[in-house]
């Protein structure tokens, strides 16, 4: 918190109600490539779950993207699929390493495509489809079945074992599974509830979520 | 919600926002001394002077004009002290003409094109644009004895009658011109010392806090959340109450805010409760000079209720201001507030400062995650 602090000064750590949130303003100026420079602020809270860092921070704004359709009726915004940040989280688990790689990204989308009526970069579908697409970005495979796979063998497995096969179907071994190794290790870290929620958008006829359920690691 | 961090910032800022500048400290001081040196080589030369400024600029609470081609006011005493220049000896009219004389001269040797004007209880020099101060030369001789005397009839303690002044006041008619014993009491110098007898705990922690002795602080650059927040209250009151005879005086903000600062608290909550305070004192009628006891600073709203009337009137709208400071949502909507309190370019100022000290640099990396939604 003090890294935060330190860099967004008008950020503070509160405590309500046994909840702590960090609150405030976020200023910044955000540069993307070779994209124009934004220099914006937003006004925003950041609720830490209990069981931070395991769990990763939800983040609110209710002011200047009211309506905006990244975000969620309560102000509560998407910043991006669980997987992707997760995967990003998990690289560097600290409040400021959030704020940075997934919160100012999201704004500077924002106020680029406010500005512009334009995407600096690509954004997710919504729904079922967004979460296919970021498995397929970093699985390369987008089929319910191995998706399917790839989901329930993160629920299940505490710790990766290089030498089983790699849950998405190529039949190698996790360890010549290059593209997977890493970010299976990263995934598994994802909260079970998550990954049931995840399980359940994709594909909620087939009804194996209660399989899962029983089998789930504790 | 606005947190607290960020409301002590904003007026932390704010007040640095009201606050002159080192440059004018430095102005006016080398303004008096020249004065003074002017004053013992000439009319003055056969009195023992004593020159110093009372009020905010002693004491570090001096704020800038609300407008810009506003005036500074400094006021200026200048004490005789000698054997002729006693009350057995002295008219307090004779006392006014000799350093109104004094002032004269040193206005023509300058060159100031505006002749000083003569007040109730002092002179006025105005001096030419663009130097935007007027200083008022305040006569007085001492009066130690007589606080005393006063103080120890009333079984008060006696603790700063040695500075105790006595001052001419032009207004009141029967005691202007004759000799008598019967001279207005002032006490600046015994107030200052009351005043940083309460500040003395946080300049040393100032002073420690900057590894330099008391003595090496500049007065411009010790200052506490105290200075600070009898400065925002005093911008306050200037603006929202403006030109007007009736206008709440500084001495009693300062007193009360004095009297009741919470070096525990943040800048914040000690507006608040200040506000409070003032509010009650105001209601009361009562502010006692911690420097003569004898003394209400109040007094006049007897005879003037305009004055007790427009000060809770004031004091209500600042204490207002800076709850409804706690229920804002948003830093914006603070400044649509107060920018009717505090006025559009002080605000924007502050605002501007605590936007944020150059804002960090964020380069996103290359394919950063897009933004999803259910």
């Amino acid at each position: 918190m003090n890294d935060v602090n330190k860099k967004y000064p008008l950020l503070e750590l509160v405590c309500i109600d046994g909840d702590y949130k960090i609150s405030g303003t976020l200023r910044y100026i955000a540069s993307y490539d070779n994209h124009e420079t934004i220099d914006d602020s937003f006004n925003i809270q950041i609720h830490i779950p209990d069981d931070y860092p395991d769990n990763i921070p939800r983040v609110y704004e209710t002011e200047k993207t009211n309506g905006y359709h990244h975000r969620f009726t309560n102000g509560m915004l998407c910043l991006s699929s669980p997987l992707e940040q997760y995967y990003e989280f998990c690289k560097c688990k600290n409040l400021l390493n959030f704020i940075d790689k997934l919160i100012i990204p999201y704004f500077y989308f924002f106020s680029f495509y406010i500005k512009h009526n334009q995407k600096p970069y690509d954004d997710l579908d919504h729904g079922e489809k967004g979460l296919r697409e970021t498995y397929k970005n970093r699985f390369g495979t987008s089929s319910v079945q191995s998706l399917y796979n790839i989901i329930k063998y993160c629920i299940k497995v505490k710790k990766v074992d290089y030498n089983k096969k790699c849950p998405c179907g190529s039949g190698r071994k996790v360890i010549k599974c290059f593209d997977h190794k890493n970010i299976l290790s990263m995934i598994i870290q994802i909260p079970n509830s998550v990954l049931l929620a995840e399980l359940k958008a994709i594909d909620s006829s087939r009804n194996q979520c209660n399989d899962v359920l029983k089998t789930k690691k504790t | 919600m606005i947190t607290q961090t960020n409301l002590n910032r904003f007026f932390d800022e704010l007040a640095k926002s009201v606050d002159i500048t080192d440059a004018r400290y430095e102005k006016v001081e080398k303004r008096y001394k020249a004065i003074l040196d002017f004053f013992k080589n000439n009319e003055l030369k056969r009195y023992d002077l004593d020159l110093y400024p009372q009020g905010s600029f002693a004491m570090g609470t001096a704020i800038k004009p609300i407008n810009d081609d506003g005036y500074y006011d400094v006021d200026i005493i200048c004490r005789l002290s000698d054997a002729n220049a006693n009350k057995k000896e002295m008219k307090q009219s004779e006392l006014k003409a000799l350093v109104g004389n004094a002032v004269k001269h040193y206005c023509t040797s300058l060159q100031i094109s505006k002749k000083p004007v003569e007040k109730a209880k002092c002179w006025t020099i105005e001096y030419s644009e663009p130097e935007q101060f007027q200083m008022d030369i305040v006569p007085a001789i001492s009066n130690s004895e007589s606080l005393r005397i006063l103080l120890e009839k009333q079984a008060y303690p006696i603790d700063y009658h040695e500075d105790a002044i006595a001052i001419t006041n032009k207004d009141k008619i029967g005691t202007y011109d004759i000799i008598t014993d019967n001279w207005e009491i002032s006490n600046p110098k015994g107030y200052l010392k009351w005043f940083k007898a309460i500040l003395k705990p946080y300049i040393v922690k100032l002073a420690e806090e900057r590894n330099v002795n008391i003595e090496d602080l500049p007065p411009n650059q010790s200052k506490t959340n105290l200075h600070k927040i009898i400065q925002i209250m005093k911008y306050h009151r200037d603006f929202t109450v403006g030109e007007n005879k009736h206008k709440p005086i500084s001495l009693i903000i300062t007193t009360i805010a004095a009297q009741n600062y919470n070096s525990d608290q943040n800048i914040y909550s000690n507006l608040v409760s200040i506000s409070d305070k003032l509010i009650i004192a105001g209601n009361s009628g009562i502010i006692i000079n911690p420097s003569n006891l004898t003394e209400n600073f109040a007094e006049s709203w007897n005879s003037t209720p305009e004055k007790k009337e427009l000060f809770i009137k004031w004091a209500t709208r600042l204490r207002d201001d800076m709850l409804y400071a706690k229920e804002a949502d948003i830093m914006d909507s603070l400044k649509d507030k107060f920018n009717s309190s505090f006025g559009e370019r002080i605000i924007k100022e502050a605002f501007e400062k605590i936007s944020y000290y150059p804002p960090p640099k964020v380069e996103i990396q290359k394919k950063p995650l897009g933004p999803w939604g259910i």
